[in-house]
């Protein structure tokens, strides 16, 4: 999804993630209307990144708190966040503080978080805005060793573009 | 509802209210600092007699029930919306709000570590106030005194949720809930016996459930029993009051996905 700066990406993703509700129209997510309980397990989020984490605890501390409000047994909350920092090479980051963490590595981890729960449907915003090349490398990874889960990017990058199946403009309404 | 959601919440807010160590420590500090002063203003009151202290032995044991059942009532109906209110303003609230979360798994999570802290808070205060002051607790009853503070809990979580409430709405709540707590507080007997209210304030005074918190804390903390009506018309408020509550919440929270304001502070 591209767009002019102000063309509704963000809006559209808030939307379908169920944090905002759509004036008009009607969004369903795997037979769940958007914003709905059941869309929201389906659905895996990384929005404005920068404040979105709990500032005096660490990565990981993060990471294992959101997994436990999608996964019941802590064991596997704890196994699967695990796994994430594994797959994405994140352990450094997952053991600072958030406090601490750069806005690329915050970015790292809210792309963890959302895969936390093994979504089906991933929404990025300008997931890659501030990763240096191997962090890109990783992301884009981790998305293609998931083939069966939908993503959809809002992104202003033309390697990001390169990457999607179908790409969707956005237009200013004048 | 799962208890999975409920625990992380308040493990995770066990661990932000540790990083700040020296304000932990400060709490319980100042709390027992609060029950010296009650201790001395009570020398200045000796020799009232129980009767006209809701059958507390003394006038420090009086205010020393007004202390700890004030800080559970505080806990209970402030913590939620104190709680909500620091998620709104490190922008974590929308990361929550999509999450496959329940609104009354939040505001249960939301309230559970502030009321644990209120009641781990409470037992020191009472501790203190027994060994370094002499508060007479011969005759508690412990497991009457631990009910009637969780049904205390549980009756003001209803008002809380509620506070939580105008708090997604107007953004702050808490100036509302403190006035409420204070109010409440003062009208019920924390600091000073119901009968000495003006005629007409008596009657609101009686029917408050922060009187029955009170009145059931002095009960189970000075004569060992009695305290059960209390703690039933405590539990009895709660009940009406929790579930008319959380669909209160999950109403403004659906009105602040609706107007978009649920990422703001």
């Amino acid at each position: 999804m591209t767009g002019a700066n102000g063309s509704g990406k963000t809006t559209l993703l808030r939307c379908i993630a169920g944090s905002l509700t759509p004036t008009s129209g009607e969004i369903v997510v795997g037979r769940h209307a958007a914003g709905s309980r059941e869309a929201r397990a389906l659905t895996g989020v990384s929005l404005a990144q920068e404040r979105s984490f709990y500032l005096r605890l660490t990565g990981r501390a993060n990471l294992r708190f959101f997994a436990r409000l999608r996964i019941a047994s802590r064991r596997a909350a704890y196994g699967h966040v695990d796994a994430l920092e594994e797959e994405l090479g994140l352990s450094d980051i997952a053991a600072e503080r958030c406090d601490r963490c750069s806005t690329g590595m915050m970015q790292q981890l809210a792309f963890a978080r959302a895969l936390l729960g093994d979504p089906r449907l991933l929404l990025l915003d300008e997931p890659t805005r501030s990763l240096d090349d191997a962090a890109t490398e990783r992301l884009w990874g981790a998305i293609d060793r998931r083939p069966k889960l939908a993503v959809l990017i809002a992104t202003h990058r033309e390697d990001d573009i390169q990457r999607c199946d179908s790409q969707l403009e956005l237009t200013l309404r004048s | 509802m799962t208890t999975s959601v409920v625990t992380a919440l308040i493990a995770r807010d066990y661990r932000i209210t540790r990083s700040y160590r020296l304000a932990f420590a400060l709490d319980l500090v100042y709390g027992i600092a609060e029950v010296a002063v009650y201790f001395f203003i009570s020398k200045t009151f000796a020799g009232v007699s129980s009767a006209k202290l809701s059958g507390a032995p003394s006038y420090f044991a009086f205010a020393t029930v007004g202390i700890i059942v004030t800080l559970v009532i505080a806990s209970a109906s402030s913590g939620i919306a104190q709680r909500l209110r620091e998620e709104q303003l490190a922008g974590t609230l929308e990361a929550l709000a999509i999450q496959p979360v329940r609104t009354s798994e939040l505001a249960l999570g939301w309230a559970g570590f502030a009321c644990l802290f209120a009641f781990f808070r409470a037992a020191t205060y009472v501790f203190f106030a027994t060994v370094l002051f002499g508060l007479d607790v011969q005759g508690a009853s412990i497991p009457g005194l631990i009910l009637v503070l969780l049904a205390t809990a549980t009756a003001m979580l209803g008002i809380g949720i509620i506070v939580a409430a105008v708090t997604v709405l107007f953004k702050r709540g808490g100036t509302f809930a403190s006035f409420a707590v204070f109010g409440m507080s003062i009208l019920s007997g924390s600091v000073f016996p119901v009968s000495v209210l003006p005629g007409w304030l008596e009657p609101l005074g009686q029917i408050l459930p922060t009187r029955f918190a009170l009145d059931g804390t002095r009960h189970a903390l000075f004569d060992g029993g009695g305290w059960a009506p209390d703690a039933l018309a405590l539990a009895a408020f709660g009940l009406v009051a929790i579930p008319l509550a959380v669909w209160l919440l999950d109403r403004a929270l659906l009105a602040a996905r609706r107007s978009g304001t649920i990422g703001q502070y």
